[in-house]
């Protein structure tokens, strides 16, 4: 099964991810292949139905701009266009309000895809090949 | 109530704002198509306080930011 969409942005490669926990939900997130795990912000936790509680930091974690703290989560799956991965962990971990974005989408969930990135035509391509 | 709108023409006319949508109908790659608009702001904050207040509502909620917010001269390390 494939999948193809247009960036969204000129800087930054994101799409609408629909998420399931107790409240279904579209966020925007970027998409990272250099992210080993995908991240929403506490705000979009919230909203997915995880209490506050859930939210606080248990976990390390190291980015291109150092180490923070973050809550490990578990939603019920991440969809892009009817493409979906069940039981994805997700980090909750706040976001630079400047980035406008609600999350990252990273490996756990780009892992069960072969990946085409065309940037002549602004098309990502997605082809499952993992259930 | 809001009216159900078209997502995509109602977002174009709330540039460099975020938009809060409660979604009424999707195709049939789940894309969100139609919704209600709840809210629109320059506040992420405020978007997330309308978003509580209606969670569950519809198929789900939809929030993005319309627009490009990263400035040309800044480069974005994730």
């Amino acid at each position: 099964m494939t999948v193809s969409f247009r960036f969204t942005r000129g800087r930054l490669i994101a799409r609408r991810v629909l998420l399931k926990h107790a409240y279904p939900a579209w966020p925007m997130m970027a998409i990272d292949t250099g992210a080993r795990v995908s991240v929403v912000t506490p705000k979009v936790a919230q909203e997915l139905g995880f209490d506050t509680g859930e939210t606080e930091p248990t976990v390390n974690i190291i980015g291109a701009t150092g180490k923070s703290g973050a809550a490990l989560l578990r939603v019920a799956s991440a969809a892009i266009m009817g493409q979906e991965v069940r039981n994805l962990r997700v980090l909750c971990h706040p976001l630079p309000a400047e980035l406008q974005l609600d999350g990252i989408l990273g490996l756990d969930f780009l892992r069960h895809f072969d990946i085409q990135i065309a940037n002549s035509t602004e098309m990502l391509t997605l082809t499952r090949w993992r259930q | 109530m809001p009216e159900v709108v078209d997502i995509a023409e109602e977002s174009r006319k709330h540039p460099d704002e975020w938009v809060l949508f409660e979604v009424t109908e999707v195709d049939k790659s789940d894309e969100p198509v139609k919704g209600r608009l709840l809210c629109h702001s320059r506040s992420r904050d405020e978007i997330h306080e309308v978003a509580m207040r209606h969670r569950g509502a519809g198929l789900g909620l939809l929030t993005e930011f319309v627009g490009d917010p990263v400035p040309a001269d800044t480069y974005v390390v994730l």
